[in-house]
């Protein structure tokens, strides 16, 4: 059931820690995104979700997603975290101050979210998935990705790109001084 | 006449109608026309060049008029008649009945068409120069000219319904014109008292109209072919012969009532008081109400009618024109308004008038309606030059000796009173107003013959009244123009009244002395009546001019020089002042008396505020005292009744109803109290929300698949 | 299968982790009441399906890459939504001079 992936074209002593690297990445993930969850500080929190993010694209690169694992730390870690760490700053006359909410809040919050991760693993354990066969993995280098983005996306290509220019232009507009 | 009309003089004849019922269109329209310009343009364009504008505009109506009446005078025309459909009452399968507008013309007509116009013309002129500086000076001309167009109207109407509108338009009008003044108390009062006065007389103009209408059927709706209305309901019913000798007695009823109409236009006895009270009204509006316009319009209709008067109606009629004769004169010898003293001159003409009409003497009526139209007219002017000049006082206690300030004013105002004082010598006289008087006395002569005993009043009546005319005409003269000035201060502010005023004055003088006789074809006219008259066997009416003629030296003798006699006592009377009148008040007995009577009028405004104000007072106290305490019992009781079902009503309401439907809202209330608490307004709140509906949906979607 | 073959990632680990990060992002969303915190669930919540769509494409349909094509998208549409929505923010805290989401509560029913 679990696939190895020594087959693949990654070297055999990456081959070997494979496991390991999936151990870490997935806890540093998991343990840095419920220690958002726990923390009270909103810098703190933004520092919570940089190693989240990180743990997400070294999850991705060993899920052969190496371009996609480097978007990821270039985008996400490099400009959208930038971002928020900046709505931190102009947002807050005291970034360390703390909004506390109640304690039952906590528990709803928790609970809800429990339950959802509950109901997700049962769909997921009764969804029968018929995985490939194969197990030749298939390279996905960077010229694929290109080509596939020109060809068969390209449409949602052109359409991110609008949509990344009205944004531009939108936030700007609104994030402007009325002075 | 009678002679035999070929084909080529049927054509002419065809000819000459068509150009003369043309020219009576235009100048019956024209003046509507102005009226309309002016009102719309007036204020915006035409301002200060208002006045000019009617006056063209009229003198154009004039022109037209005086053009048709040569054409029809001078081509011996018969009198025609024109109509169009005008509004359809009936539309069947056998045809449309229709009301008619018309035109009819005949002498008459012509006549007063000439007589109107010119007389408005003047009356246009005049106003120019007395209006002026006035702030609502445009609109006096748009309604002066929209009153020359409803009497107009009138004197062409062809059909009792177009006569009936016209009639009551010179009414509006007239209501206007007299509070054309209206932010003054005076004005205010005395145009709703005309109104009021001349639609007492139009609901007996309109019960005679229903009267003939239930009697003779829609035929009274529809215009004669030939002749006046009346001369066809005349025809309709036997003729003016027939009618004298077996009248019917709704025929009588009938032309009483329409007469009422007249009674109110031409301020006959009972319905007399507004005509004092109009001059309230500018002097133009006095001067042209006085002569041309609203009361000849009810001597115009009574002679109309004259074809249908019963001997019962000629009778009312007769009495009707002595009562105001005799009254008015004897008012106007008492007052010392100038404009009052010529009005009730007026109400006095206008008794000759219709006592004329009434005799059966109706052409002299209407000669005399022309003659005094222009006398009156001019003493009205020169009184408004008067009363201008002299900063509105228009009392005559402080004018004298005004004659060497304003020489032409007094020259035109003594060439009128001569006029009507009717000064003559033998059967000969300058004065136009001496032929048409000599014409009316003669038929009241005629008439009281007839009637004998008591009737002999319709003979003395107007012969004393020619004895008093003079004399308070001359009263009038000297207290204004000769003696000395009684007010110093106002003597040295008066001067001649401006050119635009006085020419006018000086024409009218000048058509009063050469006036119609000569103009216009009376001889014709009353030649023509006579035999027409005569032809049909009217017995006493066949006398009109015959049966005094053997009395024709005698009777102008009688009051032709006498009227110089009296002309020449009351200026000797009244040429220094009052008191001369004072020291024959005091020594004659009863006279006394007779002057408080006549100063006040014969106390008759008193009587119509005792008999018609303070007895509808009474009549509605007495209706209250009942309405308080026989039918207000009833109410109550009804109203205890009402009350205990009310009260149980009420309270069925309060708390069954009420608790119904106050529980509904209020269940409502708590609805939304609850359903409030859901939307606060936070985000977190709702994105909790969103995530419950998640697993929900989530929940769902997994027992579906998974069953 | 050896203990240490049940540690070789798979499909399930990664959903798992997925999974994890879902919940994770729920609660920041309902516990925070700082504007920029809920934009930091949202940001937890895509990457949990940025991992899933990763995960099917590669244990599922290795021959394609429209998984790794739409993560691609969701990696662009994350950017443009925090940059909207800090732009929300900055005007939502010139208004009210606070970033506290409970405090805009102007839609109270």
């Amino acid at each position: 059931m679990f696939t190895t992936l020594a087959t693949g074209i990654k070297p055999e002593s990456l081959d070997q820690v494979a496991p390991f690297l999936y151990l870490i990445f997935a806890g540093i993930t998991v343990f840095s995104a419920w220690m958002i969850v726990i923390s009270q500080n909103i810098v703190r929190m933004a520092m919570y979700l940089l190693f989240t993010l990180g743990g997400v694209a070294g999850l991705y690169f060993l899920m052969n997603a190496e371009f996609l694992a480097a978007i990821q730390l270039i985008v996400y870690a490099g400009g959208t975290l930038i971002l928020i760490v900046f709505g931190v700053m102009l947002t807050s006359k005291n970034p360390f101050m703390r909004l506390h909410t109640y304690l039952w809040e906590r528990f709803v919050a928790v609970g809800l979210g429990a339950l959802l991760a509950m109901l997700t693993t049962i769909a997921l354990v009764n969804t029968p998935i018929k995985q490939s066969a194969s197990d030749q993995m298939v390279n996905h280098d960077i010229h694929t990705i290109g080509s596939t983005l020109l060809g068969p996306f390209l449409v949602p290509f052109e359409v991110a790109a609008v949509l990344l220019l009205v944004v531009m232009i939108g936030a700007a507009f609104m994030a402007r001084s009325r002075a | 006449m009678h002679t035999l009309i070929t084909l080529a003089q049927l054509t002419a004849v065809e000819a000459d109608q068509e150009t003369v019922r043309k020219l009576l269109v235009w100048a019956t329209l024209l003046p509507l026309v102005s009226s309309i310009m002016v009102l719309f343009l007036g204020t915006r364009y035409l301002k200060k060049q208002a006045g000019t504008f009617a006056c063209v505009v009229m003198g154009i109506s004039f022109a037209c008029a005086i053009l048709a009446a040569f054409k029809f005078t001078s081509g011996n025309m018969e009198s025609f008649t024109w109509k169009i459909p005008w509004i359809p009452i009936y539309m069947g399968k056998d045809g449309a009945s229709w009301l008619y507008l018309g035109l009819f013309c005949d002498q008459l007509t012509v006549a007063l068409m000439a007589m109107v116009t010119g007389i408005s013309l003047l009356v246009h002129i005049y106003s120019v120069g007395y209006m002026e500086g006035d702030k609502r000076y445009e609109r006096f001309f748009c309604y002066l000219s929209a009153f020359t167009f409803s009497m107009l109207g009138i004197v062409t109407a062809n059909g009792l319904m177009q006569l009936f509108v016209f009639w009551e338009l010179v009414g509006l009008t007239s209501y206007l014109l007299i509070g054309f003044w209206f932010e003054k108390k005076g004005p205010q009062l005395a145009c709703k008292k005309a109104f009021v006065m001349n639609r007492v007389g139009d609901t007996g103009f309109l019960i005679g109209f229903g009267i003939l209408f239930v009697q003779l059927g829609g035929k009274v709706l529809v215009p004669a072919a030939d002749g006046s209305m009346f001369d066809a309901i005349a025809a309709e019913l036997g003729g003016k012969a027939a009618i004298m000798e077996h009248p019917p007695m709704w025929l009588t009823v009938a032309g009483i009532c329409l007469f009422f109409g007249a009674i109110g236009k031409s301020a006959q006895f009972p319905l007399h008081t507004w005509l004092p009270d109009a001059m309230e009204g500018p002097t133009p509006v006095s001067s042209i109400v006085h002569s041309a316009t609203m009361v000849a319009a009810g001597v115009y209709l009574t002679a109309r009618i004259f074809p249908i008067l019963t001997p019962a109606a000629h009778l009312f009629v007769c009495i009707i024109g002595l009562i105001t004769l005799v009254m008015a004169s004897m008012m106007a010898m008492v007052m010392t308004d100038i404009k009052r003293v010529l009005a009730y001159s007026t109400l006095s003409q206008l008794g000759y008038m219709i006592l004329g009409v009434g005799s059966g003497a109706y052409i002299f009526a209407l000669f005399h309606l022309i003659t005094h139209a222009f006398f009156k007219c001019c003493l009205f002017q020169c009184s408004g030059s008067v009363i201008n000049m002299a900063h509105h006082q228009q009392d005559m206690r402080y004018y004298g000796g005004l004659a060497k300030k304003m020489p032409l004013t007094a020259l035109a105002y003594g060439i009128c009173t001569l006029t009507i004082s009717g000064i003559g010598i033998g059967s000969f006289s300058i004065f136009s107003g001496f032929y048409s008087k000599d014409g009316i006395i003669l038929g009241t002569y005629n008439y009281a013959h007839e009637l004998g005993g008591l009737g002999s009043l319709f003979f003395w009546g107007p012969v004393i009244v020619a004895y008093i005319t003079p004399f308070y005409m001359a009263r009038s003269f000297a207290l204004t123009f000769l003696g000395k000035p009684r007010d110093q201060h106002l003597y040295d502010h008066v001067k001649e009244a401006p050119k635009t005023m006085v020419v006018p004055q000086l024409i009218l003088a000048l058509c009063a002395i050469i006036s119609v006789p000569w103009l216009l074809p009376w001889e014709q006219m009353i030649e023509v009546t006579r035999e027409t008259l005569v032809n049909k066997n009217v017995t006493w009416i066949q006398g009109i001019p015959t049966h005094a003629e053997h009395h024709h030296i005698a009777l102008p003798l009688l009051f032709g020089l006498a009227g110089a006699l009296m002309l020449a006592v009351g200026i000797w009377m009244y040429k220094d002042g009052f008191g001369k009148a004072e020291y024959l008040l005091k020594k004659v007995p009863g006279l006394k008396l007779l002057y408080t009577w006549a100063l006040n009028k014969f106390y008759f405004d008193h009587l119509y505020d005792v008999f018609f104000v303070k007895m509808t007072k009474c009549f509605a106290a007495i209706c209250n005292f009942i309405d308080k305490w026989g039918f207000d019992g009833l109410v109550n009781v009804a109203g205890h009744w009402t009350k205990g079902l009310a009260w149980f009503t009420g309270a069925f309401d309060n708390k069954v109803v009420d608790g119904l439907v106050n529980g509904a809202a209020n269940s409502a209330r708590a609805g939304g109290q609850a359903l409030r608490t859901t939307q606060p307004g936070r985000i977190r709140v709702y994105v909790s929300l969103l995530f419950v509906g998640l697993v929900i949906a989530l929940m769902f979607a997994m027992t579906l698949v998974t069953g | 299968m050896t203990t240490l073959a049940l540690f070789e990632p798979g499909l399930y680990h990664l959903v798992g982790v997925s999974i994890a990060l879902l919940a994770a992002g729920v609660a920041v969303i309902l516990t925070k009441r700082n504007a920029v915190g809920i934009l930091m669930g949202v940001e937890l919540i895509l990457n949990a399906a940025g991992i899933n769509f990763v995960a099917f494409n590669n244990y599922v349909w290795d021959n394609a890459m429209d998984g790794q094509m739409f993560t691609l998208f969701i990696i662009v549409l994350a950017a443009a939504e925090a940059a909207v929505a800090l732009a929300i923010f900055l005007n939502f805290y010139n208004n009210f001079d606070t970033i506290n989401v409970d405090q805009a509560d102007e839609l109270q029913g």
